[in-house]
């Protein structure tokens, strides 16, 4: 690692005070960032970590029924906390990364990272999420601009995602068994206004929605609906662990599977 | 039924205790005065042919002892064979090198 | 440089650190606790879960500088206080989990952090905890096992 100054600020207002300087960055939960320094992929001049500020961690309902989950909450607490409100969530939560991953990664921490192989991308945009940053309200629709891009500006910090709970929902994976990272992930979830469907790992452009499948979906919630409905592979990842028409593949594959399991 | 006594019972281990209390003394964990760290450079790629090694950059970066090659090793290694057979033909089994470092 | 200080197996230690230092860095060379090992140092391996306020976490992926003020455990604090083996750390020894010794630290606070949340574990629970944890000898069925035999429940020997 190159070497860097770190701040560690109480309060939100300090975090965005500190991160004033030209290479300055922020640090979630460190999960992919320290192994990037560790690469000398990214090199600033010094860190805001978000750890202790207790204003951005915990879950919360607001008035109209969403669950909120502030930015710096890790995926353990959101695994044990959603359960009882938006069990798909809460699940995939439980299987990101490894127990003590778990206890350090942050959702918000996720979505400013927006690994186009991520899983909370796909919650989050299938729900149709607001992000709330510490500037501005974002819907999940504006929000994912690409692979390891998002709508967030300079020194903006994601401080809660609220989900509309959906009336069924569930995730299916395909992990890599090495990063535990999605090789396809497809969160589908219905709510009283229609079937929305995100795929992640697929993508070279990061999450997306899978528009053919929602519609039928969106008319009747079963997996024969989208039997013979194939997902296009142009634009998809081809790597190593899959071309992109085996990922292709799969997303036909998972999305029946989580229509089954969340019908059922 | 494993046995708990006499011939043929398992035994305790008697190491384990400072693995388990993490008192271990493991090669990472001696840190002598002066002593000095090594790196091994080691293929990039998984099959290859190494047709050079280019010591300067390495040599030039500071708090560098001294950069090893195969050269500083002529002369060294090769796993003797205790008992070399040979082939239907009679002739001498084939030794594969075993350098100390890779050679270019 | 900056000062970090923390309570390491229950008393309070600082030593100043830069920015980079991470946890397991300032565990191993600022205070010579050796006992939790770098194996990957890509948060893999699990070789360096320590506790960090109760909670498992891997110490060559946080800074130094995040647990200031924070309760570390580490392997040598989990012995029982007058220095005999605790339970866990005598079921690995009394069913065989470990061999070199070295991925071990990290299995033992893994093991801990899972008995303190569910005591009584499946072993199919066991066996999903220790998803972050690499061991390179023995397999895992022996670590399976003494983490069972650790939480009251029987062993099957079968397997012997």
């Amino acid at each position: 690692m190159y070497a860097f100054e770190i701040e560690r600020p109480k309060s939100l207002a300090d975090a965005v005070a500190a991160i004033g300087a030209e290479e300055a960055q922020f640090l979630g939960g460190g999960q992919t960032l320290i192994p990037t320094l560790k690469q000398r992929l990214a090199a600033p001049s010094k860190l805001v970590s978000l750890s202790g500020i207790a204003e951005l961690k915990g879950l919360r309902m607001d008035d109209a029924g969403r669950v909120c989950i502030g930015g710096g909450t890790t995926h353990a607490t959101v695994a044990r906390e959603a359960a009882a409100h938006y069990p798909a969530l809460a699940a995939l939560a439980a299987h990101i990364g490894d127990p003590a991953v778990r206890n350090r990664g942050t959702i918000g921490g996720s979505l400013a990272n927006n690994d186009p192989s991520a899983c909370y991308p796909a919650a989050v945009l299938a729900s149709n999420a607001t992000i709330v940053t510490s500037n501005r309200e974002i819907a999940a629709d504006d929000y994912f601009e690409g692979m390891f891009t998002t709508a967030l500006e300079d020194g903006e910090i994601v401080t809660e995602v609220r989900f509309p709970i959906p009336q069924a929902a569930n995730y299916q994976k395909f992990a890599q068994p090495a990063s535990r990272f999605a090789l396809v992930g497809v969160f589908v979830a219905k709510y009283a206004d229609g079937v929305r469907v995100a795929i992640t790992g697929a993508s070279e452009q990061g999450v997306f929605r899978w528009s053919e499948a929602e519609a039928a979906l969106s008319k009747s919630f079963d997996a024969a609906a989208i039997k013979g409905l194939a997902a296009d592979a142009d634009g998809l990842i081809g790597d190593m662990h899959g071309t992109p028409a085996y990922r292709a593949h799969l997303i036909g594959v998972l999305t029946g599977r989580a229509v089954t399991a969340a019908a059922g | 039924m494993p046995k708990d006594h006499g011939i043929g019972a398992s035994s305790k281990r008697r190491e384990d205790i400072r693995f388990l209390t993490g008192t271990g003394n493991y090669t990472d964990d001696i840190n002598l005065r002066g002593q000095a760290h090594v790196v091994f450079v080691r293929s990039q790629v998984a099959h290859g042919r190494l047709n050079k090694v280019d010591t300067r950059d390495a040599e030039k970066m500071p708090g560098v002892i001294r950069v090893f090659t195969a050269k500083d090793f002529e002369g060294v290694g090769g796993i003797p064979c205790g008992w070399q057979i040979t082939d239907r033909a009679g002739k001498p089994m084939l030794e594969p090198k075993h350098p100390v470092l890779a050679e270019g | 440089m900056t000062k970090v200080t923390m309570i390491v197996n229950g008393k309070s230690v600082s030593a100043e650190t830069e920015g980079r230092t991470l946890l397991v860095q300032y565990l191993r060379e600022g205070l010579g606790l050796t006992g939790t090992h770098v194996g990957c140092d890509t948060s893999q391996c699990g070789a360096c879960v320590v506790h960090v306020n109760g909670e498992a976490v891997k110490s060559c992926t946080m800074f130094a500088a995040e647990a200031e003020g924070a309760e570390v455990t580490t392997i040598e604090g989990m012995a029982n206080p007058d220095g005999s083996l605790s339970v866990i750390q005598q079921a690995f020894q009394d069913h065989h989990g470990l061999q070199c010794g070295f991925c071990t630290p990290g299995m033992v606070m893994s093991a801990a952090a899972l008995l303190k949340d569910n005591p009584r574990p499946t072993e199919a629970e066991v066996r999903a905890y220790l998803e972050g944890n690499i061991c390179r000898c023995t397999g895992y069925h022996n670590i399976v096992k003494a983490i069972m035999a650790a939480s009251g429940q029987d062993v099957a020997i079968a397997a012997e």
